[in-house]
């Protein structure tokens, strides 16, 4: 048996539920990284606190890593994942207003959500404003679909881009990762 | 020598991705008992000696399409075969190593081979192979000599233009 358990087309509810303890498995470790709280989180804007940075790397590593070698020894399916496209413009625009509100509200998408879950109002009124947020999206979609759809890659990878074997975009991703770790330390050092 | 946690986690993260630009691809290397889809595709055309291609699947779904020169395993005596046949079974996706074993043990020892993926890698690699029209020129090389193999089994190879969406069934759900 290898993964992903739950393919496209199967059941509704398996989706929902698998969702369902990912997102609180997802929700805890950030509150135990201590991600809930706002003041953390702006705190890498003024280089005193890069857990963010520490938090979010990592977890990307451990996904890394995971795909990869649960790939290697035959226990997922790693062509049967889903790759988000590539939309180059639209995403960079999307990336710097969601920099935007990252700084403005203190708070992402899903630290809103542990936040909120925490007890801290400012993390129900960040909720409040990205569901507004989605709503108005959604009722002016029509007028940027142009721009929505421009500079479409498909599905678009590092190997395919950089021509490299993909262990190799691997380990290079480790490095820049531990790198990143070493130089988020120092600044923090620094800071204190 | 105290060992920090976190030095710990690094060497560990550091170790599996140097392994990982070692071991190339995700991809699990091929066993023994495995053939791709790209080189059955050139046995096949190179009429390899004392290749036997076998159709695992049921009978009406070998009926609709199999792979060339494929037979059924219903239509098969294996017991008088030659005992030198290189047989390689197939069926929709990977075949089960037991059901090697099976067929090992009924009919006496063969060098039997599992088609990686089935009929799916088959039309994938073989039949339908796509490449971005982007891609590097390694990759291209490839993608030509993928391209003459797939137009010989009657396949239509295609490059993409990068914003060219693909023809899948997948859709994403939540962000």
């Amino acid at each position: 048996m290898s993964a992903p358990l739950i393919t496209e087309g199967g059941s509704l509810i398996s989706s929902l539920l698998a969702a369902l303890a990912l997102g609180v498995g997802f929700g805890f470790a950030l509150e135990r990284g201590g991600l809930g709280n706002a003041r953390k989180l702006i705190g890498q804007f003024y280089g005193r606190d890069l857990s963010v940075l520490k938090v979010m790397f990592s977890a990307l590593l451990v996904a890394m890593l995971g795909v990869f070698w649960l790939g290697r020894f035959g226990l997922l399916e790693v062509s049967a994942l889903y790759v988000p496209h590539t939309y180059l413009w639209p995403q960079l625009v999307g990336g710097g207003l969601f920099g935007a509100g990252l700084i403005l509200a203190g708070l992402c998408p899903g630290t809103a959500c542990v936040a909120a879950a925490s007890g801290r109002i400012d993390g129900l009124f960040v909720l409040l404003g990205i569901l507004i947020g989605m709503l108005g999206v959604g009722l002016l979609l029509r007028r940027f679909v142009a721009f929505f759809e421009s500079s479409a890659h498909g599905a678009w990878t590092l190997p395919e881009l950089l021509g490299l074997p993909y262990g190799v975009v691997v380990a290079g991703v480790v490095v820049m990762a531990l790198a990143a770790f070493a130089g988020a330390e120092w600044v923090e050092r620094r800071a204190r | 020598m105290k060992i920090n946690a976190r030095i710990l986690l690094a060497l560990i993260g550091l170790t599996a991705g140097m392994l990982a630009a070692v071991a190339g691809a995700p991809q699990r290397p091929l066993g023994d008992d495995e053939i791709s889809a790209i080189d059955l595709a050139r046995a096949i055309r190179d009429r390899q000696p004392r290749l036997l291609v076998i159709d695992l699947r049921p009978v009406d779904a070998v009926e609709t399409e199999r792979l060339p020169t494929a037979r059924a395993l219903g239509e098969l005596e294996l017991q008088r075969l030659d005992s030198a046949a290189q047989l390689v079974v197939y069926a929709d996706r990977d075949v089960d190593p037991d059901v090697i074993e099976a067929v090992r043990s009924q009919h006496g020892a063969r060098s039997i081979r599992r088609l990686r993926g089935g009929v799916q890698a088959w039309k994938a690699e073989v039949l339908f192979p796509i490449l971005r029209s982007d891609a590097v020129e390694s990759q291209q090389g490839e993608f030509r000599k993928r391209a003459q193999l797939s137009r010989y089994f009657g396949g239509s190879p295609r490059v993409i233009e990068p914003g060219e969406a693909l023809e899948r069934s997948r859709s994403r759900r939540g962000c």
